[in-house]
């Protein structure tokens, strides 16, 4: 055995975690363990150097403070700057300095924390809303729906001129046909100076009066309507709602608030959100298949969204973005407008008579 | 003579010993929060569990009483996890049922606001247990010589006597204020422990109302000077800039109105933290005397405490404290803690002497999280 690793004894104070009273003690090192006895000569602690702690920071000036995992209460303080010095080589835990090993410790656990925030973050904002949306019961739908469409029509007027009314009636029976009388729709052109229209929760679809007024013939009414009733009928704006809720949830998990306070004013919040590209995508496939079953051609529907994208933005107004929004300005528009193609059509026919395609268009008046 | 006693003494008795308390600060606090700040910004605000627990840590191991300083034992994990459980059956459930009567009925529906003031209600209730159990927790993870301090009374029950004394508070017009504070520090230190040690608290309101009287009387006061003084330095503030513009710019109506409006947003904003300075000036005053005359009621039998708190030594802890915090836009929170931690140590006085040896480790239970209440509340100081 080598002189530096023969046992070397030093004195050293110790707190038992029992009582506050400090124990003047010796402790002895060996190469592979350390060992503390009582003056008595009774053994106190025999442990391994790797299950050694600093018990405090480091400070200069001060004791070494250290705890050992056999005997976690307990405390050593080890004065002398020889013992420490020693005890630094065969724990070197004890210099307090930051390891690589612990930082990168630290990142992974990060990063892990990071994984499941992100998974259910993910879950609760995309297939929470979907799933949770088919169960919202009916009454709270229509509710919902007219809080969030007065928040966006305001103190606008719906226009009611009554010629005006059947012609849209009609329109609307010659797009849905006999179905989708479970889903009470309820269709409201609102006096609003911007092209626009937008599906809320519970059947509501408003569509503005400018939309009516740019539109060059009842096919592209038809398809603007027909691609809000898509939102409808695939339950886009409720889940827009539970992911609103569910974007609370995460928010107040990362500031520790209350929701209460925040979720207090949802229905205008949602008219922020807009819909992802895949559920517009989503609407304009069942817009374009149930224009087709109903015998309408999709050539309006493609002229009237190739139109306002490409050459009117300026039609668009901005305050109504979001929320059932058949021009969200989505990346892949292009491709959303070549998606439709008149040429598969089968049969078509007129929807409207000329009278009333005039009448629709002085719902307003 | 002592030397040689002290050398026999046994395991549950030393010799008496008078007890110093001292802060001393360390190195490293900045670059603590310069880091807490970073990874806080990182992780989305999550490691703040962590953050906290660091400060403390650094804080805790500055306060030495006779030499061997305090150990904080508790972990960001701790923490974290009282957090999530408070989440879990508070936040959540809460959030998830404003939702829903949110789809159900209009913000105005009777429904909701039962609902608000019920929550609002159940809150305010729950505000004392928050305090309660985040002291629990903090006296539970601080070791001095290895021995623990704890909270040994029921949450639920100081629960009930903090709201009692919001609703006295404000029935009373905060008459009541003094006497309740009183009966809850009484309650809070009676139920502190340090190992087998209980403190204990005995003493009267009375002393503390005339100053109270002056305080309540003169706020008014106060506030109305305040304002007047506020509203003096809005009118000198357009005047003043309605003339440099003309200097400067000549006529140019519209950035007249815009440099207008931002002196007087400004000048009001001033003029709000006149009156919040003034009337935290005026109540210092108060704060100074509670402090002082609770800390000569507190006893660890033998011990006795004595705190020196001045009106004016208050207000300068606040005013730097708010300095630190606008300067470092918030990053320099653990110095507002030092600075805290140090003014109630540096100017606390501990009569009296204890035979140390001879304190035992209580046997109570540990919490096993921390602190969740405290943290969707936020009202944590350090």
């Amino acid at each position: 055995m080598a002189a530096n690793t023969t046992n070397t004894e030093f004195s050293a104070e110790f707190f038992d975690g029992q009582t506050a009273a400090s124990r003047a003690v010796i402790f002895k090192i060996a190469p592979d363990h350390f060992q503390v006895f009582e003056q008595t000569a009774d053994l106190v602690i025999k442990g391994s150097y790797s299950g050694l702690e600093l018990a405090s920071p480091r400070q200069a000036g001060q004791p070494l403070r250290v705890k050992h995992s056999s005997l976690p209460a307990a405390r050593i303080l080890i004065h002398n700057s020889v013992a420490i010095a020693d005890l630094l080589t065969l724990a070197p835990q004890l210099d307090g300095k930051v390891r690589p090993k612990r930082v990168l410790k630290t990142i992974g656990v990060i990063a892990a924390g990071f994984a499941c925030l992100a998974l259910f973050g993910y879950l609760l904002l995309t297939v929470a809303p979907g799933l949770v949306a088919r169960q919202i019961p009916e009454t709270w739908r229509d509710r919902l729906g007219e809080h969030v469409e007065t928040s966006v029509i305001k103190s606008n007027k719906a226009c009611s001129n009554a010629a005006g009314r059947t012609a849209l009636n009609q329109l609307v029976r010659a797009v849905t046909g006999d179905q989708f009388d479970d889903l009470k729709l309820r269709v409201k052109v609102v006096d609003l100076p911007m092209v626009n229209a937008f599906a809320v929760p519970g059947g509501r679809i408003v569509m503005t009066g400018k939309l009516i007024s740019k539109a060059s013939g009842p096919d592209e009414v038809a398809g603007v309507f027909a691609h809000e009733l898509g939102h409808v009928v695939l339950h886009h704006p409720e889940a827009a709602f539970v992911r609103i809720m569910g974007l609370q949830l995460i928010l107040s998990l990362a500031s520790g608030g209350t929701g209460p306070e925040l979720i207090g004013n949802v229905a205008s919040l949602m008219a922020v959100l807009s819909y992802s590209r895949e559920a517009e995508t989503q609407a304009d496939l069942f817009a374009v298949k149930q224009l087709r079953r109903q015998g309408i051609g999709t050539k309006g529907f493609r002229a009237f969204f190739a139109r306002i994208m490409k050459k009117d933005r300026s039609l668009l107004g901005g305050s109504l973005g979001g929320m059932g929004d058949i021009l969200s300005t989505h990346p892949g528009t292009e491709e959303r407008i070549e998606a439709i193609d008149p040429s598969k059509d089968g049969k078509t026919r007129s929807i409207l008579t000329t009278k009333q395609w005039r009448d629709l268009k002085n719902i307003c008046k | 003579m002592n030397d040689t006693s002290s050398d026999h003494r046994n395991l549950l008795g030393g010799r008496p010993e008078r007890l110093t308390v001292l802060y001393t600060s360390k190195p490293g606090l900045a670059w603590l929060s310069i880091k807490n700040f970073l990874l806080g910004v990182i992780t989305l605000g999550i490691y703040r569990f962590w953050a906290k627990t660091h400060v403390r840590r650094h804080i805790w191991a500055c306060i030495s009483i006779n030499g061997e300083p305090l150990e904080y034992t508790g972990t960001g994990k701790e923490l974290f996890l009282g957090f999530l459980v408070i989440f879990a059956i508070i936040v959540l459930p809460v959030t998830v049922i404003f939702g829903v009567l949110s789809v159900m009925f209009s913000p105005e529906h009777p429904v909701v606001v039962v609902a608000q003031l019920v929550f609002f209600t159940g809150a305010l209730m729950l505000y004392g247990m928050a305090i309660y159990r985040a002291r629990r927790y903090r006296l539970s993870r601080t070791l001095w010589r290895g021995i623990r301090g704890s909270l040994t009374g029921s949450s639920m029950s100081f629960s009930a006597l903090y709201f009692g004394a919001m609703l006295l508070r404000f029935m009373t017009l905060g008459w009541s204020t003094p006497a309740m504070n009183m009966n809850i520090q009484q309650r809070l230190t009676r139920d502190m422990t340090f190992g087998d040690q209980r403190f204990d608290f005995d003493g009267r309101a009375g002393p503390l109302y005339s100053v109270y009287a002056l305080c309540w009387f003169l706020t008014p006061v106060v506030i109305l000077v305040a304002v007047l003084l506020g509203a003096l330095v809005v009118a000198a503030g357009l005047g003043v800039s309605i003339f440099d513009l003309g200097d400067a710019f000549g006529e140019s109506s519209g950035e007249q109105t815009t440099t207008e409006s931002v002196v007087l947003v400004a000048t009001t904003i001033g003029g709000i933290v006149l009156v919040i300075a003034a009337y935290g000036a005026l109540w210092s005053l108060y704060t100074a005397r509670e402090l002082t005359l609770f800390a000569s009621y507190t006893t660890l039998n033998p011990l006795k405490f004595t705190f020196d708190a001045t009106a004016g030594s208050l207000i300068g802890l606040w005013l730097g404290n708010l300095l630190i915090l606008i300067l470092t836009i918030g990053i320099g929170q653990p110095f507002i803690v030092q600075r805290t931690v140090r003014y109630l140590v540096d100017r606390l006085t501990v009569h009296g002497e204890i035979d140390i040896d001879s304190v035992v480790q209580a046997s109570a239970t540990l919490d096993r999280r921390g602190e969740g209440l405290l943290d969707v509340f936020d009202l944590d100081g350090f």
